[in-house]
């Protein structure tokens, strides 16, 4: 069974991870912090379910994932969060026949850059992702950093296919235009 | 024939392999004939990309870390 002083060990040699795994997950860094913190709190507690000489990691992983689930559901029951109240980007983007109103731009992000734009690239997108409505990024953080498929996604938000894809495609011009936008002017 | 902003929701819909055969056409020719859209595919690719590999410069502090090990003291 895991004991104190190996709880003691893991928070230094695992911390790391799972902040910068739930980092990327929710806006706000205390949060962050706090649930790294339970996670580590909530493992002493049911300990009797790790299995010495299993992957600490995976099992911890699965458990900051649980917590990061509760915080979203909370956070949903919420009205004011879950009002998607902002302009549509579509109708930003887009006249009235569809057309572009504000093309790509040819210069981007490309696939072989070096390790410092691709931090920047996260940075950036940490900001822009802190910009979408709660629908929409709570969609493409399940969908691109998670990995779910479709019906998953539509089951934890609680909305039909169709509403799915337009969150989706909502959220994917909204980022690539605010990344272009940001990088280009940073 | 599609527009722009129907080009840009098919390509998520092609991704997941939720489009039809005769979708699937006129995506291409419009892809094939609108530079913008083409970008927009381009573009989102190169995202992709980039998701699959979070990156290893978030860290916490040294004071972060000692305030969890205190937390555990606290309560276990």
């Amino acid at each position: 069974m895991l004991t104190k002083e190996q709880l003691r060990d893991w928070v230094n040699e695992y911390s790391d991870e799972l902040y910068r795994f739930i980092i990327m997950r929710v806006q706000d860094d205390a949060l962050a912090k706090d649930l790294v913190q339970e996670t580590f709190l909530a493992a002493f507690k049911s300990r009797s379910r790790y299995k010495q000489g299993s992957e600490p990691l995976a099992w911890l992983y699965t458990i900051i994932k649980n917590k990061m689930i509760d915080h979203y559901r909370a956070r949903q029951r919420k009205p004011t969060h879950s009002l998607d109240d902002q302009p549509h980007i579509d109708a930003v983007l887009f006249d009235s026949k569809g057309g572009w109103k504000y093309k790509p731009a040819s210069r981007f992000f490309s696939a072989d850059m070096g390790k410092a734009e691709r931090d920047e690239f996260w940075d950036i997108l940490r900001d822009c992702q802190g910009d979408l409505p709660e629908k929409q990024r709570l969609a493409f953080v399940f969908k691109y950093l998670e990995g779910w498929d479709s019906e998953q996604i539509c089951k934890e938000l609680d909305i039909s296919s169709s509403n799915y894809w337009v969150l989706i495609h909502r959220a994917k011009l909204k980022l690539r235009q605010c990344l272009e936008t940001k990088w280009l002017n940073a | 024939m599609m527009n722009c902003k129907e080009a840009t929701r098919a390509i998520e819909k092609k991704a997941e392999g939720k489009l039809s055969f005769w979708q699937r056409v006129q995506l291409n020719v419009h892809l094939v004939m609108c530079k913008p859209c083409w970008r927009f595919k381009a573009h989102w690719n190169i995202i992709s990309l980039f998701l699959e590999k979070t990156p290893a410069k978030h860290k916490l502090s040294n004071s972060d870390k000692n305030l969890i090990l205190n937390k555990i003291d606290d309560e276990i």
